[in-house]
C-alpha cells in the first residue's frame, strides 16, 4: 500500500482538485484506491456527492474507537472509495493530541487498510499543526502544489525544513499548480525553480476553467473531460508521483 | 451485504426491474452491453467439490476471471487466455493460488458458455450519487442449443450503502417471484448444457441383481467402452494427464472383467478383444510412466524431492521422451485399428444374447467372482514377507486390481455394508502395493535415466541428483513394505472374510 498526501501549508493552491483527479486516475489504472478527505471544508467529499459526515462522528475514527472501515463510502467510480470529511475535523488537532501516540495516530488508523487498498490519497487541510505531523508520518510521498509565485515557493521551503526536522521523512515532490503561461513570473519560476531544486515535478498543472468545473459536474476532470489538457497533465503527474515507488499489490 | 444474485424465470421482463426500483429511487440506465461468460471446471468437477465457482467473463475489451469461494469473490484478468488450461497457465493472482491446489494436475475446461445482454441500473440518491448498482443479465446458452436461461439480477450496494442494497432486493423480491435460491446462474447454465455438477461424464450403470449375469457383464463392459470414448479426445489433445490415466483404468478394467467373466461371452470374441485391449493398454504405458516420473520431479508425487537440485536436465529429458511416446500413442489411436476398437467392441457386446433361462443371476455371479478373486489374493499373499521381490508383489497387486474393478463394476448389486468394508481394506492394501511398485519402476527408470544422460554428457551434478532421488525412493520402499504386512493381516482377517461372504446378501 502506498500513501500519497496532497499537502501545502497554504490554502487554495489546488490540493483538493489534484487529490480527486489523481485518486480517480489511479483507480482507473486498476489500483484499489481510497481518498481520505481530511479537510473539514469537505470539498473532495462534495465532488464525489457523498454526505460530509462520518456516522457517529469523525472523532471516533480519529480516536480509533470506531473501525475506519465502517466509515468508508464507495464512490460512483469502480475501485475508488472515499473516507468522507466530517465537520468535527476542524478540531482534529485536539483529537490527535488526546491520542496515546499523537504524531503517528493517522498512520495507525490506516494500518488495517493495508491489504484492502493499493493506494491511499490524503487530501490535507492547509496548516502547520499536529495534523501535518501526522500526515508526514503516514505518507510515503508528499505531493505539494505550488502556485508559481514568490510567496508560494517560500511555503515549499518551509515544508522542506519541516520535513527535514521530522523523524519519519517522506519523499517530497513539489509541482506547479494553476500555472498561467501568460504571466511572466509564472513562466520564469516554472523554468528556474527546477534548476535549483531536484524535487520539483516536470509536469505542471495549468490554470483552466475545466478544473473549476469539477464542482459543477461533481466529478473528476478526466471523467467529464478526458481529452482536456488538464486531464492529460494529471495523468502525467500521477506517473511522476508513483515513479520510483511503484504500487505493489 | 456485498453482491447478491437474484434469479427470475427466463421470461421475466427486465423492464419490470426498472419499473419496480423507480417506485422508490431515481434510476439511471447505463447503455446495454453484450458479453459472454464461461463456466470453468475440471472434467471431474474438482472446483465444484471444493465449493468454488470459476467464470471467464468477457465484455468488450474487458476479460476477467471471477472466482467465488467461501462467500468471497476474487477477480483477475483473463485477457488472451484460451481454454482448456492448467493451473500453472493462469495469471499470477489470488485466483491461481486458490484454484491450483483444488484442481491439481487437471485442466480447466469451458463446460458451459453463455451469451449475455446486460443492462446496469444505477440507483441514485437526491445528490445523484450512486448508492446501488443493479445489473440485469438476459442470458442464453451459446451454441446450437441457445436455450434461454434465467434472468440474472445482481444487486451490488456501493461500500457504505448496504441498507439501500437490501431495500432494492426486497423491492424486487416483493414485486417479482425469484427462483429458489439454492441453484445459481452457473448451475442453471451447466444444466442447460447437459451437465450435472459433481456427476462423472459417464455414469456407471445401475445393475439389476436379478438380471442374467451375461446382460450385466455386457452393461459393465459397455460402460468402460463409454469411458474410453469419452476421454479419447482429451488424450489425443493432451488436455491433462488424467485423461490418459482414466483411459488406462477403463482398459485395465475391461481386460480384468474379461479375465474374470469372459467365459460368459462367446469364446472367440472374448479372446480377440482381450488381445486388442492389451495392445491399447501397452501403448498407453510409456506416456503414463513418464507422467508419473514428471509428477514426482515436480514435487506432486509421494517422493520427497526437497533439497535436491539440478533436476531440470532430468525433467527436460523426460519431457522429450514424453513427446515421443505421445506421438506414438496418437498415431496408434488414430490408426484404423485404434479408431474402430471401441465401435467394434460395442457391436460385439450388442450381439451377446441373454440366455432364455438365466442359469445364474447377476448378484450370485458377482458374489462368486468376488470370492474367487479374494481367494486368489489370499493365495498370492501367503508367501509375502518384508523382502518379497517386487515382481512377486506386482503379481499380487494385479490380483488386487482385478478385485477392485469387480467391486467397482458390480457395486450396485453388492450388499452395501460389506462392500464398503471390503473396499476400504482393499484400497489400503492397494496403496501399499502401489507405492512398492512405483518405487520399483522409479529405480529402473532412474538407472536408465542416469545411463542415458551420462551418454549425452550430463554434468556430475545431474548424475548425483539422480542418485539422491534413488536414495529417497528406497526410503519410501522401506516404509511401504513395513505397512504392507499390517494391511495384509487386515485383509486376511475374519472381518474381511465375513464381508466377502456377505457380499451376495440381498441388500433389501
Amino acid at each position: 500500500m502506498k500513501t500519497l498526501a496532497l499537502y501545502n501549508i497554504k490554502g487554495g493552491v489546488g490540493k483538493t482538485s489534484t487529490a480527486v483527479n489523481l485518486a480517480y486516475l489511479a483507480s482507473r489504472r486498476g489500483h484499489r484506491t481510497l481518498l481520505w478527505d481530511l479537510d473539514p471544508q469537505a470539498a473532495s467529499t462534495y465532488v464525489f456527492r457523498v454526505k460530509p459526515r462520518v456516522k457517529g462522528g469523525g472523532e471516533r475514527v480519529v480516536s480509533r474507537s470506531k473501525p475506519i472501515e465502517s466509515a468508508i463510502k464507495g464512490t460512483d467510480f469502480e475501485g475508488l472509495d472515499l473516507l468522507p470529511a466530517d465537520f468535527t475535523y476542524r478540531h482534529m488537532d485536539l483529537m490527535l493530541d488526546d491520542a496515546k501516540h499523537p504524531t503517528s495516530q493517522l498512520h495507525r488508523i490506516l494500518e488495517p487498510l493495508r491489504d484492502d487498498y493499493d493506494l491511499i490519497v490524503l487530501d490535507c487541510p492547509p496548516s502547520v499543526s499536529l495534523v501535518s505531523e501526522n500526515v508526514l508520518r503516514a505518507a510515503g510521498t508528499v505531493l505539494s502544489p505550488i502556485i508559481p509565485t514568490t510567496l508560494s515557493v517560500r511555503t515549499l521551503d518551509q515544508l522542506t525544513d519541516f520535513i527535514a526536522d521530522a523523524k519519519h521523512r517522506p519523499n517530497l515532490l513539489g509541482f506547479f499548480s494553476m500555472v498561467d503561461r501568460r504571466k511572466r513570473l509564472h513562466r520564469e519560476l516554472v523554468e528556474e525553480l527546477p534548476l535549483k531544486r531536484s524535487d520539483i515535478a516536470t509536469t505542471t498543472i495549468p490554470t483552466q476553467s475545466i478544473i473549476e468545473q469539477m464542482a459543477t459536474h461533481r466529478a473528476p476532470v478526466p471523467y467529464f473531460a478526458p481529452r482536456s489538457l488538464a486531464a492529460k497533465r494529471y495523468d502525467l503527474l500521477l506517473d511522476e508521483a508513483l515513479a520510483g515507488h511503484p504500487i505493489e499489490r | 451485504m456485498g453482491q447478491h444474485e437474484l434469479l427470475f424465470g427466463a421470461a421475466a421482463d427486465p423492464g419490470h426491474i426498472f419499473a419496480t426500483l423507480s417506485t422508490r429511487y431515481q434510476v439511471h440506465v447505463e447503455p446495454t452491453v453484450d458479453g459472454r461468460w464461461m463456466c470453468l471446471d475440471t472434467a471431474d468437477w474438482r472446483l465444484h467439490r471444493a465449493n468454488m465457482t470459476l467464470r471467464d467473463s468477457r465484455e468488450g475489451r474487458r476479460a476477467q476471471l471471477v472466482l467465488s469461494a467461501d462467500g468471497n469473490n476474487f477477480t483477475a484478468s483473463s485477457s488472451r487466455l484460451a481454454w482448456p488450461r492448467r493451473a500453472e497457465g493462469l495469471p499470477a493472482s489470488a485466483i491461481r493460488d486458490l484454484v491450483a491446489p483444488a484442481i491439481g494436475v487437471r485442466a480447466l475446461l469451458p463446460l458451459a458458455e453463455v451469451n449475455v445482454r446486460s443492462m446496469t441500473l444505477r440507483i441514485l440518491d437526491n445528490d445523484e450519487k450512486t448508492r446501488v448498482r443493479v445489473r440485469v443479465d438476459q442470458q442464453r446458452l451459446a451454441g446450437a442449443n441457445n436455450a434461454p436461461l434465467p434472468l440474472r439480477v445482481l444487486v451490488t450496494p456501493l461500500r457504505g450503502y448496504d441498507p439501500d442494497g437490501l431495500r432494492c432486493e426486497s423491492l424486487l423480491t416483493e414485486a417479482m417471484t425469484p427462483l429458489p435460491g439454492e441453484t445459481n446462474a452457473a448451475e442453471f447454465a451447466m444444466a442447460a448444457a447437459g451437465h450435472v455438477p459433481g456427476q462423472p461424464p459417464v455414469v456407471p450403470p445401475h445393475l439389476d441383481p436379478n438380471r442374467s449375469a451375461v446382460e450385466s457383464l455386457t452393461d459393465v463392459l459397455r460402460h468402460w467402452a463409454d469411458v474410453i470414448d469419452a476421454v479419447r479426445a482429451g488424450v489425443l489433445a493432451d488436455v491433462d494427464i488424467e485423461y490418459l490415466h482414466e483411459m488406462r483404468t477403463a482398459v485395465r478394467a475391461t481386460r480384468s472383467m474379461l479375465t474374470l467373466g469372459g467365459h460368459l461371452l462367446p469364446v472367440g470374441d472374448s479372446s480377440r478383444f482381450a488381445d486388442e485391449f492389451r495392445w491399447l493398454g501397452k501403448l498407453t504405458a510409456s506416456v503414463r510412466d513418464v507422467d508419473v516420473a514428471l509428477l514426482e520431479l515436480e514435487g506432486r508425487g509421494e517422493l520427497d524431492i526437497s533439497g535436491i537440485e539440478h533436476l531440470e536436465p532430468v525433467q527436460a529429458h523426460l519431457a522429450t521422451r514424453r513427446r515421443s511416446a505421445l506421438r506414438t500413442l496418437r498415431t496408434a489411436m488414430e490408426s484404423p485399428r485404434g479408431r474402430s476398437l471401441t465401435g467394434e467392441w460395442r457391436d460385439t457386446l450388442g450381439k451377446v444374447e441373454a440366455p432364455e433361462v438365466p442359469d445364474t443371476n447377476t448378484r450370485e455371479t458377482a458374489a462368486e467372482q468376488a470370492r474367487v478373486a479374494y481367494r486368489r489374493i489370499i493365495k498370492a499373499a501367503g508367501e509375502v514377507h518384508t523382502d518379497t521381490p517386487a515382481d512377486d508383489l506386482h503379481r499380487l497387486r494385479r490380483r488386487c486390481k482385478r478385485m477392485r474393478y469387480l467391486l467397482d463394476g458390480y457395486e450396485s448389486v453388492y450388499a452395501p455394508v460389506p462392500h464398503r468394508e471390503l473396499l476400504g481394506a482393499l484400497k489400503k492394501l492397494q496403496d501399499c502395493l502401489g507405492d512398492i511398485q512405483d518405487v520399483d519402476v522409479q529405480r529402473a527408470e532412474l538407472a536408465d535415466l542416469a545411463t542415458s544422460l551420462t551418454r549425452r554428457g550430463a554434468s556430475t551434478d545431474v548424475v548425483l541428483a539422480i542418485g539422491a532421488l534413488r536414495d529417497r525412493s528406497l526410503r519410501r520402499d522401506t516404509a511401504a513394505r513395513a505397512k504392507l504386512l499390517r494391511q495384509l493381516n487386515r485383509f486376511r482377517s475374519a472381518e474381511t472374510r465375513a464381508a466377502v461372504r456377505a457380499l451376495g446378501a440381498d441388500a433389501a
